[in-house]
């Protein structure tokens, strides 16, 4: 039998995560939360990457390693695939997940404690607060990405677009390094 | 079945890898080459170690998880364990193997080629050239040790001594 984790357990310890470097660790530093968070998804993304190809063959080239991306490791992670790949054939792929589950249940309130009764909560400050808040979550899926290529021996870059929710875009830009000896 | 490979190719790979970077890649930089093969160690000992560890709890100390090293991992790469382990209990490791494999069969002539007839092929500067060559050779599996234990949540420092061929010994020190 697979070991399994209860999903609700994954979205809470998330949640804390990047409560805790957001409010605790680096309260005034987004910059370095985020990119704790991201290498935190990164060590996870390699780790992973390892256990689920270890017992088929190397890649042949970026395309495959994607797609194995998109299908199997993604089912393993979310039981389900990615819905959508595009590609320009420049070595940018865009990854799409029409549900993510790690945001489908996520509420988020632009902290309303210090907001006067008369200020409109819509306000795009409050919204880009909202939106900010909420792109914190994505740094670490955006590495577990990063660091399963990595993994598979494609650098890359990860980027995340959640304009339009719950549907989640992933840009990977992969690194066409040149052999520097 | 297990997927094996032949232990020859293994050794024939790990020669050439340290002879390219050595002697191609970095010719004038020994120092940026031993890098470079030591990063390779800590990528193979990172993939390993978590291949190896897959279906196992957590090790709940630094102890347990050397001894894994010592034990299963190294079993799994040379057929036979560690033969020795010592520790100061303030995180340095010394890890024994008497007959090091990836050394055993290795032969270091030192560059013989515009030696005089006349010179002692064993002077100290000829000596020194055959243990830095043999040396190179050494920083892939410190590297391993490296990858295995960082994949384990313990960043250390490996470093290798060779005073007593063909045993090997490395030195772990845990970063606190």
């Amino acid at each position: 039998m697979v070991r399994e984790v209860s999903e609700s357990c994954i979205d809470s310890l998330l949640t804390e995560m990047v409560a805790c470097y957001c409010n605790r660790f680096y309260a005034n530093k987004p910059e370095l939360a985020a990119r704790r968070i991201e290498a935190i998804g990164y060590q996870v993304g390699h780790q992973l990457s390892e256990r689920y190809t270890m017992d088929r063959p190397r890649f042949t080239d970026h395309l495959e390693a994607i797609k194995f991306i998109c299908k199997d490791f993604w089912s393993e992670l979310f039981k389900k695939q990615i819905d959508n790949l595009k590609t320009n054939h420049r070595g940018t792929f865009v990854l799409q997940d029409n549900k993510f589950r790690w945001l489908a249940r996520m509420s988020i309130d632009p902290s309303t404690e210090n907001v006067s009764p008369v200020e409109d909560i819509t306000s795009p400050t409050a919204e880009s607060k909202a939106a900010q808040a909420m792109s914190m979550h994505l740094y670490f899926p955006c590495g577990i990405i990063r660091g399963a290529l990595s993994n598979l021996g494609i650098p890359c870059a990860v980027s995340a677009d959640i304009s339009n929710l719950p549907a989640c875009v992933y840009l990977s830009l992969s690194h066409n390094l040149e052999k520097t000896f």
